[in-house]
């Protein structure tokens, strides 16, 4: 029994040290997005343009999303219990399983949504459907690609 | 896949919620392995099993199964 909760403390110890590192990949995020919105006032970057607003706006989105998660995280790392928590929360075997396979039903749907949508887009617009090829394509190059890793690494 | 969790639970004095925090598990985890929704892997088996003190058979039921 007192192995098993040794072995528990090591993980818990070692999901910890992950925790750190997320923080400071918020915070390195953080910099980063401060840094960008400071440099694109300060040189006047695309002044008349939106995309400048969409790249802050977009980054300042994601940002508010990982802020929420630094307050979940160093709450977990002030107390042991809710690092727990978070622990099993995170690497739950079954909702690993759920997470996989409603993964692949995502995947495989999403394609086939693809093929028609680039169906009905080659006879609306051929650059609209071009592109659509082209991220069905992509995305099934990237499943391929995955599904040769992980058979690799399992 | 039958399992006598929830006896072995009752008989413990024992919560979901205490059982699935001595596994490392949520506490949805182990109400889906009591009504045979999910089939628990054999390291959570084990882990349920040692934890009461018994070996995988005498916990999950695999006659349905075979």
């Amino acid at each position: 029994m007192c192995l098993i909760f040794q072995r528990r403390n090591n993980i818990v110890e070692k999901f910890r040290k992950k925790l750190k590192n997320r923080i400071i990949f918020i915070i390195l995020y953080l910099v980063a997005v401060i840094a960008f919105i400071i440099i694109s006032k300060i040189f006047n970057l695309n002044p008349d343009g939106l995309s400048i607003a969409y790249v802050i706006g977009f980054s300042c989105g994601i940002l508010g999303v990982m802020l929420f998660q630094l307050f979940i995280f160093c709450n977990a790392l002030k107390d042991d219990d809710k690092l727990e928590e978070l622990y099993i929360n995170e690497n739950d075997e079954r909702v690993l399983q759920i997470e996989g396979r409603a993964g692949r039903i995502v995947a495989r749907y999403t394609l086939l949504s693809l093929i028609a949508a680039v169906l009905i887009a080659v006879f609306i617009n051929k650059t609209v459907a071009i592109t659509l090829i082209a991220v069905m394509l992509a995305m099934a190059i990237f499943t391929i690609i995955v599904k040769l890793i992980c058979s690799k690494k399992y | 896949m039958t399992t006598k969790i929830a006896e072995l639970r009752k008989k413990n004095k024992l919560s979901q919620e205490e059982l699935a925090k001595a596994v490392g598990v949520t506490r949805q985890t182990i109400t889906s392995i009591e009504v045979g929704k999910y089939t628990a892997s054999l390291i959570l088996a084990h882990k349920i099993a040692k934890f009461f003190g018994l070996t995988i058979e005498d916990v999950f039921d695999f006659s349905e199964e075979e």
